[in-house]
């Protein structure tokens, strides 16, 4: 799925950043130290808890104020409340030896021969396996009801989203100019190159600033010199934040309807997610207009007739058991899943 | 003083005297050349001439396979045009032979003709730093090791279980090989040969290689927790080998450890650090090998007992000791296996020219001996990616490096950084630099000076051509140039110890093992001991986290008082005090014999030192020994700190009785200037023959001059101070007053302006930037008024970086350009005058 001779190359400090920020809490350019003051009570951070077999707490460390004392581990049942008196977002119990543990058992699983997203899956797993037999202890745990999908399951969800020889495009301006590109190129039935914007400039010469106009050349430069691209977007990162900032339905369908956001080429998968979208954001609305009516039921055959459009696709998902941009939206927004 | 260490393992090796390129003076020091022709006809050595000269170790990392030939013209010269002499570059086995056997320099793909780029390098001017590794990173699958090694079980270092031990970088996780493993070095050294052919009539003074690194960041590839490896067989081999050195026969290893072993093959190394087996269990007599740690479920009770232990008597901390041998011999490990590469080299016709070694972050928690190494590697350095705002980080290193080894210096000096790091931009790069060079950084490798794949940030684009940020690189460099950093000392009489016996206790107690070692903490700004065990261990104390709480609060004192100072490796050799008034050694229950008995030579000449907060009553194999201290030690100034003396107390009575104080030092601005607009900087005057000038600046004194968040030190020669940096360590800009030795002139060497006659600076400093002056003996044949109604402006103007770099050469009255000319050429203006 990956690689081993995957490129990453065309990024400059500023690009990189800009692009790492699209995967952290709140964009990079945005963060500052004046908006962290107006949230001065607000949880931060990790509670690490290194305990013995008795459960004993050998050592606590807080991850952002170092080394804390008198912290008393009481059981899981405990740790909401641990993680509240020390004003942490996250608590972690570990008893001693378990990441020797980890190590142990991951090196028996991999197999030379092994993809890096397969031998993650294998850490996944592993710390599921930790967890359960209750060597360590989470709260919140992040993503627990989120299956480990298999690697034949990843396969198939990158085979829909990215087939063999073609590119994936996000490129994001702000204003007039090109902020941070992030274009994949499948080769071989690998991740095989991670294309940035100096590359792009380069592959396409001076661009306009308007991205409207501007993407066309940007898709042409892919195509002519990695692959053809299967799926673009292209959109201001103010446009992509407020997106990835708001769960109303619709909200997507709208912003590609009015050009805030050019998808281009639009494979089947993103017809189907984009139209289920506005179906549920009219669903959304004429719900508010009706009085409560469930409109969204009423739509449901519209969607099957939607989907039935579109030939052998299934959403992604249907394939991988979660909702990988509701994922990401979760994690811009620092809302970890709250189901234990 | 003599040329000894605390602890000599081996003799010190030196290029010999007529190797053609030495290391001298922060330089390297090429020899006399024959013809001084390189492979391709260029003159080297300027006209064919006769004649020894110096280079700074300045240079600029590019990876030719990563770059299309075609280009490599452009990117040498884009990398010259910083103001580098020297180019450095990585060999990477994993992509010369990429099939077991077959080694491609150039011969199929043109990328890999290792030969012709050195050519180039040459033909441009541009002498060449390898680095063939056998590991070297540079973010290559596998490390750049070939996956035909990776995956070879003989070579592959091993977990306490016997399993190999997984590398988990990206892109794909990989087992990685052992330190010790013989098949692996006779393996690497097959790999050196076949640079060697390349290589070989390149070497100085044939041709422009003048220095080689031996392998890379050796430290178990990060996998650096105690118990985390290596027990393959021949590090087995090599423990039971250092033990029979140590204890000379296998009846007295039995003797003290109270074991029955009939070969020394019974004997085996800890497999994890059980405190009970010491502290609780009684000693039975019987070899019964190491304890496992269970890890049972939280909530199952008591774990059901150990697997198996050796046990020992209560309180005689046998365990202990034997934790210690191992952590000690961890470090021996890497020490031989680095000596055994570089005698690689030098076996294929490699030698001749200084050898390198570098250091990763978080060398405090590594299995690493700065010192030792640098008796098989002369010229050991650290690594450096930091952000801004890791200023204490990188001083600390650095005053670590400064305080431990002849020449401090970075073989990684992060500009950008790979794809898989934290983000780094460019204030961070060169922030970091310039605090590293501040604190006395003399050499360095700027990595990467041209970009490439897996990688970001480089001052030089992919493709040879030069980023905006190359205009401040290139400012940067001009400017030690211009003081001629490289050969500038600064006057430190303050040196604290960093024991050996202590890292290695924070080390074997730290709770987290695997991955997440205490190097990574110490990476991260924290302390390596942050994740240690609690546990007092029967020494008294928890010596494994209060050592380093001590030595960070006599730092903290003494930059409270804008004292100068280093850390030395407790292991340093003796001529690494030099100049050194008053040391500071943290010591606990137990102390190293042997530095023990350094701190007493160094008493005896005079040195004041003080101690604490115990006097120690055990050596490091925790029998008990006399140490004599303080008055005890007839004719020296020896102050044990005792309980109930804070730490701070104990540094300022010591500077009193010295009447140390600082030679430069910052007063801040009392009120808050940060939002204003840069403006007008008045100097103040050492002379009084101006209106409204102060005759002099306000007198230093204890207590009342706090440094506040800028620093500044001080660098010079023989002549007297010669370069001022000064620092601010936070995010917004501070205005302070920095009072400098009387009667200099003073010219800021990246904004262009200078003011005569002053004694103290008004300065404002935009956050997380550091301004370089040099500093000359006073000259009074310019109108003082002239001077003093110069503006200077520190941020603001678009044309200014973020740390005030001149963005356009207008800019510069005061600043040559560095022009594109030959080593030699630029030598002789680098020459100290």
């Amino acid at each position: 799925m990956i690689s081993p001779d995957i490129r990453i190359e065309g990024f400059d400090a500023q690009s990189w950043g800009r692009l790492l920020s699209l995967f952290s809490t709140a964009p990079a350019d945005l963060e500052t130290s004046a908006e962290q003051a107006l949230l001065p009570n607000r949880p931060e951070g990790t509670l690490v808890v290194i305990v013995d077999d008795q459960d004993r707490t050998l050592r606590a460390l807080h991850t952002g104020r170092g080394a804390l004392t008198g912290v008393r581990y009481g059981g899981s049942e405990s740790l909401p409340l641990l993680a509240r008196d020390h004003g942490v977002k996250r608590c972690v119990v570990i008893r001693e030896g378990v990441p020797e543990e980890i190590a142990e058992r991951l090196a028996v699983r991999l197999q030379p021969g092994d993809d890096y997203a397969s031998q993650w899956l294998s850490c996944v797993r592993i710390l599921r396996e930790v967890q359960s037999a209750g060597m360590m202890r989470v709260w919140p745990r992040p993503l627990a009801s989120v299956p480990i999908p298999a690697m034949t399951t990843l396969q198939r969800a990158l085979d829909m989203l990215l087939p063999d020889d073609h590119c994936w495009v996000l490129a994001l301006w702000s204003g007039t100019h090109l902020w941070t590109t992030f274009v994949v190129h499948r080769h071989r039935g690998q991740i095989a190159t991670v294309v940035g914007p100096d590359r792009i400039r380069q592959w396409t010469g001076p661009l306009g600033g308007d991205f409207r106009r501007d993407y066309r050349h940007i898709v042409r430069a892919v195509s002519t010199h990695l692959a053809p691209v299967h799926f673009g977007a292209f959109t201001d990162v103010g446009v992509l934040d407020h997106l990835l900032h708001t769960s109303h339905a619709g909200t997507w369908a709208k912003h590609v309807a009015a050009r805030d956001i050019i998808v281009h080429p639009t494979p089947p998968y993103a017809m189907v997610v984009l139209g289920a979208d506005a179906v549920g954001g009219a669903a959304r609305r004429a719900a508010k207009w009706a009085g409560g009516l469930d409109m969204l039921k009423l739509l449901r055959p519209v969607v099957r007739e939607l989907r039935s459009q579109v030939t052998s696709v299934s959403s992604v998902t249907e394939i991988l058991g979660f909702n990988p941009i509701q994922i990401w939206s979760q994690w811009r927004q620092g809302r970890d899943a709250q189901d234990g | 003083m003599k040329s000894e260490r605390f602890s000599a393992r081996r003799p010190r090796p030196t290029c010999s005297d007529v190797a053609p390129v030495q290391l001298e003076g922060n330089h390297l020091r090429l020899g006399v050349s024959q013809m001084g022709g390189s492979p391709t006809g260029t003159d080297l050595s300027g006209n064919g001439a006769l004649q020894t000269r110096r280079i700074p170790l300045y240079s600029g990392a590019l990876h030719y396979w990563r770059i299309d030939p075609s280009l490599w013209k452009q990117a040498l010269t884009s990398l010259k045009q910083l103001g580098l002499p020297m180019v450095e570059t990585y060999v990477p086995w994993g992509v010369h032979e990429v099939t077991e056997g077959h080694v491609d320099f150039g011969e199929r793909d043109p990328r890999l003709d290792l030969g012709r780029f050195v050519d180039m390098a040459a033909e441009l001017g541009l002498w060449v730093f390898a680095r063939p590794g056998p590991h070297i990173n540079a973010e290559l699958t596998y490390f750049g090791l070939p996956k035909h090694v990776i995956y070879n079980r003989a070579y592959q270092a091993r977990s306490p279980k016997g399993n190999p031990v997984i590398q988990p970088y990206p892109p794909q996780m990989f087992p990685i090989p052992s330190y010790a493993s013989r098949a692996f070095a006779a393996a690497t050294q097959s790999w050196y040969r076949a640079v060697a052919d390349v290589l070989r009539a390149r070497m100085y003074p044939e041709g422009p290689v003048v220095l080689l690194q031996v392998d890379n960041e050796a430290s178990y590839y990060f996998r650096t927790g105690e118990y985390d490896q290596d027990y393959h067989k021949d590090a087995l081999a090599d423990y039971r080998q250092f033990l029979r050195k140590r204890y000379r026969s296998l009846d007295r290893y039995n003797q003290e450890y109270h074991t029955s072993h009939q070969t020394w093959r019974e004997v085996t190394p800890p497999l994890s650090f059980d405190v009970q087996a010491f502290d609780v269990q009684a000693f039975d007599g019987q070899a019964l090998g190491p304890r496992r740690k269970g890890v049972e479920p939280m909530g199952a009770g008591p774990s059901a007992g150990p697997i198996g232990g050796q046990a020992s008597a209560p309180g005689s901390h046998l365990e202990l000791r034997r934790a210690m041998e191992w952590a000690e011999f961890r470090e021996v490990l890497i020490t031989d296996s680095v000596d055994r590469f570089r005698g690689s080299l030098e076996a294929v016709g490699l030698g001749g020219v200084p050898t390198v070694h570098n250091i990763p972050l978080g060398e405090t928690g590594q299995p690493v001996n700065l010192s030792a190494l640098q008796d098989a590697v002369p010229l050991v350095g650290l690594d450096y990616y930091h952000r801004a705002r890791d200023f204490e980080t990188v001083r600390w290193r650095t005053l670590f490096l400064t305080g431990s080894t002849p020449i401090p210096y970075a073989p990684e000096m992060g500009v950008g950084a790979p794809s898989w790091f934290p983000p780094l931009d460019h204030q961070d790069s060169l922030f970091s630099f310039l605090t590293a060079c501040a604190h006395g950084l003399r050499g360095f490798n700027l990595y990467m000076a041209v970009d490439r794949d897996r990688w970001y940030g480089a001052p030089v684009d992919d493709r040879g051509q030069p980023r905006a940020e190359a205009r401040s690189w290139k400012s940067v460099i001009h400017a030690l140039d211009r003081v001629d950093h490289a050969s500038l000392h600064r006057k430190v009489e303050v040196a604290i110890q960093v024991p050996h016996e202590y890292r290695r206790l924070t080390r074997l107690t730290h709770l987290l093992g695997g991955i997440v070692t205490p190097s990574v903490f110490e990476a991260l700004g924290g302390s390596p001991a942050l994740a240690c065990r609690e546990d007092t261990l029967d020494l008294g104390r928890a010596v494994q986290l209060e050592w380093h709480a001590w030595v960070v609060e006599v730092v903290q004192a003494l930059e409270a008082e804008q004292i100068p100072y280093v850390l030395v490796d407790s292991d340093a050799r003796m001529e690494r005090y030099e100049g050194i008034r008053l040391l500071f050694s943290p010591t606990f229950q137990y102390a190293n014999r042997r530095r023990w008995k350094g701190l007493e030579q160094l008493a005896g000449t005079g040195m004041h030192l003080a101690t604490g907060p115990e006097v120690p009553q055990m050596n490091d194999r925790f029998q008990p020994e006399v140490f004599p201290v303080g008055s005890s030690v007839e004719g020296t100034s020896w102050v044990c700190q005792v309980d109930g003396i804070a730490v701070g107390e104990l540094v300022r009575s010591q500077l009193d009785t010295l009447g140390l104080r600082p030679e430069v030092w910052v007063q801040p601005s009392s009120e808050d200037h940060s939002g204003e607009e840069p403006g007008r900087e008045e100097p103040i005057r050492s002379k009084d023959s101006e209106e409204g000038v102060q005759e002099t600046g306000p007198v230093w004194q204890r207590g009342l001059s706090p440094a506040g968040d800028v620093r500044a030190t001080l660098h010079g020669d023989a002549s007297g101070p010669r370069a001022l940096y000064v620092m601010n360590t936070v995010e917004d800009a501070r205005r302070c007053t920095v009072h400098i030795p009387r009667c200099t002139r003073v010219t800021d060497l990246l904004l262009g302006d200078h003011f005569e006659d002053v004694r103290a600076l008004p300065l404002q400093v935009p956050g997380h930037t550091c301004r370089v002056f040099a500093l000359e003996a006073a000259v009074h044949d310019s109108p003082a008024k002239e001077n003093r109604d110069k503006v200077e402006r520190t941020d603001g103007d678009p044309a200014m970086g973020a740390h005030g770099v001149q963005h356009s050469s207008t800019r510069l009255p005061n600043i040559q350009r560095p022009s594109i000319q030959r080593p030699s050429a630029r030598r002789s203006s680098r020459r100290p005058s």
